[in-house]
């Protein structure tokens, strides 16, 4: 007797001195067999388990160990050979059943053989080290019958062949299935030949191969693309409902795999090509639904992604061409920017809509594309995004006049329709704006169209909201940076002290002008987009007023120079007609021009030239609008379209209008000419150069000795986030350096040291 | 085989063990499966298992009682921790004792 806390010391039982006779040992063994017979049959409750195990006990006890484990493992091979033959009898039909019914029976009977040899398995077999008795049983139900060859064929090709009757559509007894599943995993030995379940699993994987196999070659003949992506997601649900109802395999993601490899991956390309129905058709069509199944299933095999990155691209570039190719469209800024954005929207929001993890959970199809928070961060497919952003990236680059037009759009929004619009629809479009300009290469190209726009503008002082003007001009800051608006938020600040300065000289000149309500706007010379240009010949009141501006200015700030820009000024002239009286809204140089006619009746081009001190382009386009525009306030001789430098001009007595105010549209068309675009450019690239060379000044400087590679990548991506450089400049401004002795030449020719 | 079974019933939750030589106790199953050959024995499917009645014909009544003791002994002080009280048994039974507790794996 133990004590419960005591380590458990090995006693060696006394040999009971009763048994002498020799025969005692066969007798108690033949008792013992015929009981374990009784137990096969399910008779367990007529023996006494305390004659048993007394009986085992005392033959392992008087070391006939060897005889009893020897004659279990015979007794019972002869019991399942004898099983053997009788199930192996029934038909078809019943078969199955027949060996789940073994199968259970030799469980409860192999219980009860253990429990009257336990002594056995506590002694003889920890001992020898043998199979205890209960997996014996075990391994002989595995080795005698189930792969006696009378039934193990017959009952593997049962299973399945029932797993493919579910698969057409049949119902099968999944419980029976599931019972003999578990079966052959739990029979499953370690050693070569006895690996049933692992065959099993083949054999499911293969059965499972071939089937789908014919299945994809059928469906994809009859189905159209998103009939098919369904039947295959049903299907793959049906499988799993299979592994967790019954086909409990070691590793169902095999099984899964098989099924995706067959339905899906061996078919990618057929499936996204269908005419009328593949990945093109869905995209153009919006299917949002479909494309989210096509992604859940594309996601999840191998190279499905890729395929699906391919083809959005592909088609995004197909689109991105239509929308190039279209003159109207390309002729157009705002016809354009608006179906880049549209462009944009349709494929973000498909994105957002269809490439997501958990999208079909999300009801939310209102959702705006930028609006996150009906989704998670995490369950947007980050790469389909980026592939999408990359296309337009490279669309938007693909043609020239980008930055331009995106600066146009703005200007035409902000002037024309934001005048009634709520904040968060200008907020939206400036969003847009941003997003397009993100993916624009040459900002600084876009900054110079932006500040041009912004100045006129500014300086029009019409249409004019800071609030709306500051809002993108944050959005600017926090994608590029401080110094990148640096100048346009000067601009902004001249204005102010412009109204400041007014202000003063206002209260310094106690009375108006002659009636002229005179308005200056002081302008920090290098931030604004201006040409300097030689001022025009003011008439004398004009005069008047600047030299006593000029004078109220320069007693504030000492020092400073005013230059005046003519060419920049607005006038409101009080026109009287004989019909009646307008007013004429007319730029400064108009003005000037008009203001002549109060003296003369006619004037020839090179007169009115003579006195106003204007070129001759400048005169031409003054004149074109005052003489042949929409409002014709001077007569022209010879009559024509277009401005002669021969021709003669006079007031136009009989102008009539029903409008009072009458704004002169300077004919000043709002996109570039050919030559003005060159000249933008060529402004451009000249503010590239010292960024360069600043740039290649400040690698030098840290590095010291850097080749020539090296520099170039550096200066790249020092710059990249203004505009893209040219190797070929980086190197004519190396050289540059090198001749204002910045830089010198190592001795191998690829390398460049810095001169401190 | 021990077919002479009593009409007494053994009253639930009870079980009956009988000496070899005719003394009866009637100890709790609880007691009773403390010694893993008695509890695989009232688990199993044999005949005892219905009866409740045990015959153990290789252990008299002066060691059964013994080992009835120690089954409530073992019991009572499942819970407690450290120190035991010992207990007792007349030296002459231990070689006896020991063999039967082999016997029924306790």
């Amino acid at each position: 007797m133990s004590r419960r806390l005591g380590t458990r010391v090995p006693i060696l039982p006394f040999k009971h001195s009763v048994q002498a006779d020799p025969k005692y040992a066969e007798r108690t063994w033949e008792s013992l067999k015929e009981a374990i017979k009784e137990i096969c049959k399910h008779n367990t409750g007529v023996l006494s388990y305390e004659e048993l195990y007394r009986n085992a006990y005392n033959l392992v006890l008087h070391k006939h160990g060897d005889m009893l484990y020897r004659g279990l493992e015979d007794c019972l091979t002869e019991l399942l050979t004898q099983v053997v033959k009788q199930v192996a009898g029934h038909a078809e039909s019943s078969f199955l059943e027949r060996v789940k019914q073994e199968w259970e029976w030799h469980k409860v009977s192999m219980v009860h053989v253990r429990d009257i040899l336990m002594y056995m398995d506590r002694t003889y077999v920890a001992a020898k080290r043998k199979t205890p008795v209960y997996e014996l049983g075990m391994a002989l139900f595995r080795s005698v019958f189930l792969q006696s060859p009378l039934i193990y064929e017959r009952l593997l090709n049962g299973i399945l062949g029932n797993i493919q009757l579910e698969r057409k559509g049949e119902e099968v007894n999944r419980q029976l299935l599931g019972a003999l599943i578990t079966m052959l995993r739990d029979l499953n030995g370690e050693q070569e030949g006895e690996q049933i379940f692992a065959d099993f699993e083949r054999r499911v994987l293969k059965e499972t191969a071939d089937f789908y196999y014919a299945e994809a070659q059928w469906q994809l003949s009859i189905c159209s693309c998103p009939v098919y992506l369904r039947r295959v997601e049903q299907r793959l649900e049906e499988e799993q409902d299979r592994i967790r109802s019954y086909l409990c395999l070691n590793s169902p993601a095999d099984l899964i795999k098989v099924v995706q490899n067959e339905l899906v991956t061996r078919h990618m390309e057929t499936i996204l090509d269908m005419e009328n129905s593949g990945f093109v058709h869905l995209v153009r069509n919006d299917c949002i639904e479909d494309l989210a199944t096509m992604y859940r299933l594309f996601h999840q095999v191998h190279g499905g992604d890729e395929l699906l990155r391919s083809r959005l691209k592909k088609e995004i570039h197909t689109q991105g061409n239509i929308i190039l190719a279209d003159e109207d469209t390309r002729s157009d800024p705002i016809r354009w920017v608006e179906s880049v954005i549209r462009l944009r929207q349709k494929y973000i929001h498909i994105v957002w809509h269809s490439f997501g993890y958990f999208t079909t959970n999300n009801n939310n199809n209102n959702v705006e594309p930028m609006d996150k928070s009906g989704f998670s961060e995490n369950s947007v497919d980050k790469k389909l995004l980026q592939t999408v952003n990359e296309s337009l990236e490279w669309f938007l680059n693909q043609f020239e006049r980008t930055s331009e037009y995106l600066s146009l759009y703005l200007d035409h929004r902000i002037r024309t329709d934001f005048r009634n619009a709520s904040e968060a629809e200008m907020e939206s479009c400036f969003e847009q704006v941003i997003l397009l300009f993100r993916a624009v290469r040459d900002k600084d190209l876009f900054e110079r169209y932006y500040k041009q726009h912004l100045a006129k503008r500014l300086l029009s002082g019409r249409n004019f909201s800071e609030d709306v003007e500051r809002m993108f001009i944050e959005k600017l800051k926090s994608e590029c940076g401080y110094q990148f608006t640096s100048k346009l938020e000067v601009m902004f600040t001249d204005i102010r002290t412009s109204a400041e300065e007014v202000e003063a000289f206002r209260n310094a000149v106690s009375s108006d002008w002659n009636g002229i309500e005179f308005q200056v706007n002081v302008l920090t010379t290098g931030c604004w987009p201006i040409k300097n240009q030689p001022s025009a010949r003011l008439c004398s009141e004009m005069q008047q007023c600047c030299q006593a501006f000029e004078k109220v200015y320069f007693a504030r700030h000492s020092g400073r120079l005013l230059s005046w820009q003519t060419s920049l000024g607005n006038v409101e002239l009080r026109a009287y007609f004989p019909s009646r009286r307008h007013e004429l809204h007319v730029s400064t140089h108009q003005a000037i021009i008009l203001l002549l006619f109060n003296h003369h009746d006619e004037l020839s081009f090179r007169q009115i030239q003579e006195e106003t001190g204007l070129p001759d382009s400048e005169l031409v386009r003054c004149l074109k609008s005052l003489a042949c525009g929409k409002y014709r306030i001077l007569c022209k001789e010879p009559k024509g379209k277009q401005v002669m430098d021969t021709d003669t001009f006079s007031y136009h007595s009989q102008f009539t209008c029903r409008l009072v105010r009458i704004k002169i549209a300077n004919v000043m068309p709002e996109k570039e000419t050919e030559e003005e675009k060159r000249e933008t450019h060529g402004r451009v690239d000249d503010d590239r150069k010292p960024q360069m060379e600043a740039a290649i000044v400040r690698i030098m400087k840290a590095r010291k000795y850097l080749d020539h590679n090296n520099l170039v990548s550096e200066v790249i991506s020092q710059l990249q986030s203004h505009f893209v450089p040219e190797p070929a400049e980086i190197k004519r401004r190396i050289e540059s350096l090198i001749e204002r002795e910045f830089l010198e030449r190592d001795n191998n020719q690829k390398s460049y040291r810095y001169i401190a | 085989m021990e077919q002479q079974q009593d009409a007494r019933k053994v009253p639930p939750g009870y079980v009956l063990l009988k000496s070899s030589d005719g003394f009866e106790f009637y100890i709790t199953e609880e007691c009773a499966k403390v010694s893993k050959f008695l509890k695989t024995t009232l688990e199993s499917g044999f005949s005892e298992a219905k009866t409740g009645q045990l015959v153990l014909n290789e252990i008299p009544g002066r060691l059964l009682e013994k080992v009835c003791e120690y089954f409530y002994y073992n019991i009572m002080h499942q819970q407690t921790d450290g120190n035991l009280p010992p207990f007792e048994f007349p030296p002459e039974i231990a070689v006896e004792l020991l063999m039967v507790a082999n016997f029924l794996d306790t």
